[in-house]
């Protein structure tokens, strides 16, 4: 019964998760030029700055940059087209998140895959102390007989 | 024995991993204008002449983005006038003031020299066609209109000469 209920709250926790997750990353179906440009500054990173994307950088270089983004997308360009324009002069540098394809790919591979090898080096972990305790256990080792005997001869030195 | 074996499989590649990252300059980008045509600009001068790159088609180009506030830039302003100097006419010089103060900027200039082309930029549009980011850069345009080789940072006469020398086809 115990056990069903340890199931059932963590398949709660995963559905709130998976909700969270579904309303945080829902976007309006027809956003703003505002709200594009913005989308697309905020994967930009300023390139007078420390860690800092176009879209929250205060310098003049990332004011200037936004101009361009919303011109161009007001002239009709993609914003994959815009992030185009900015590689083509900065390199992929210039760019927040590195791109899947090509050798920054194993930066979006490198963090799924230490999960898998943490959780798969604790599981092991668990089943080798679960067999260690399984083994040290007297009475799963057949020292029955042994214990017995300490039990008679604690006996024998109480009275 | 065992446990000694699995540390060193997992540390000898973060010690190679870490080595490697430590030896990268993280703020040596290397641009990926080199070995493509250099971004086409017409801008005006700080005395109101139009210039553009394409007028100095047929001789290479020193393109040099700078401001009176830059501190590297008035330490590197001497050997650019030194080299504009001794090149003369075989090589253009071109600088662009970067998001500067007209004043300011003809200051600079009538204090400390130079003859070469001083363009302004509006909007910092050709700065963000080449990729600038933090000035001083110099990009090395040969006779075709290529880019060749970017400076990120201080020029000093070593890299002037030399990158102006293989522009030139080792002709000096």
């Amino acid at each position: 019964m115990r056990r069903w209920l340890g199931w059932l709250a963590i398949g709660w926790l995963l559905l709130l998760c998976a909700v969270a997750l579904v309303l945080y990353g829902a976007t309006p179906a027809h956003p703003s030029l505002a709200d594009q440009s913005r989308a697309v500054a905020a994967q930009l990173r300023c390139p007078v700055c420390q860690g800092e994307s176009v879209a929250d950088s205060s310098s003049a270089l990332a004011a200037n940059m936004r101009r361009i983004i919303r011109h161009d997308l007001a002239r009709g360009q993609s914003p994959d087209q815009i992030k185009a324009y900015f590689v083509a002069r900065y390199g992929t540098w210039i760019l927040l998140a590195p791109p899947s394809a090509g050798l920054s790919g194993v930066a979006w591979l490198a963090p799924p895959l230490l999960l898998l090898g943490g959780v798969g080096l604790l599981l092991v972990l668990v089943l080798d102390w679960r067999a260690r305790g399984r083994r040290t256990d007297p009475a799963a080792a057949g020292a029955e007989a042994y214990l017995e005997r300490v039990r008679a001869e604690l006996a024998a030195e109480i009275e | 024995m065992r446990r000694a074996l699995w540390a060193l499989v997992v540390a000898v590649p973060l010690i190679v991993l870490l080595a490697l990252g430590f030896r990268h300059d993280p703020n040596a980008i290397a641009s990926p204008l080199i070995n493509k045509p250099a971004p086409a600009f017409v801008l005006h001068s700080l005395d109101g002449r139009t210039v553009s790159l394409h007028q100095f088609r047929g001789r290479p180009v020193v393109l040099n983005f700078w401001a009176s506030w830059c501190v590297t830039c008035i330490a590197e302003h001497p050997y650019l006038a030194q080299a504009w100097r001794s090149y003369g006419a075989r090589v253009a010089f071109v600088g662009v003031d970067y998001q500067d103060n007209l004043s300011d900027a003809r200051h600079f200039l009538q204090r400390r020299g130079g003859g070469w082309p001083a363009l302004r930029d509006p909007g910092q549009q050709t700065a963000l066609n080449y990729g600038v980011g933090k000035i001083p850069e110099t990009y090395f345009i040969d006779a075709s209109g290529v880019v060749r080789y970017k400076e990120a940072g201080m020029v000093d006469p070593h890299i002037l000469d030399t990158q102006i020398n293989r522009l030139l086809g080792g002709r000096r």
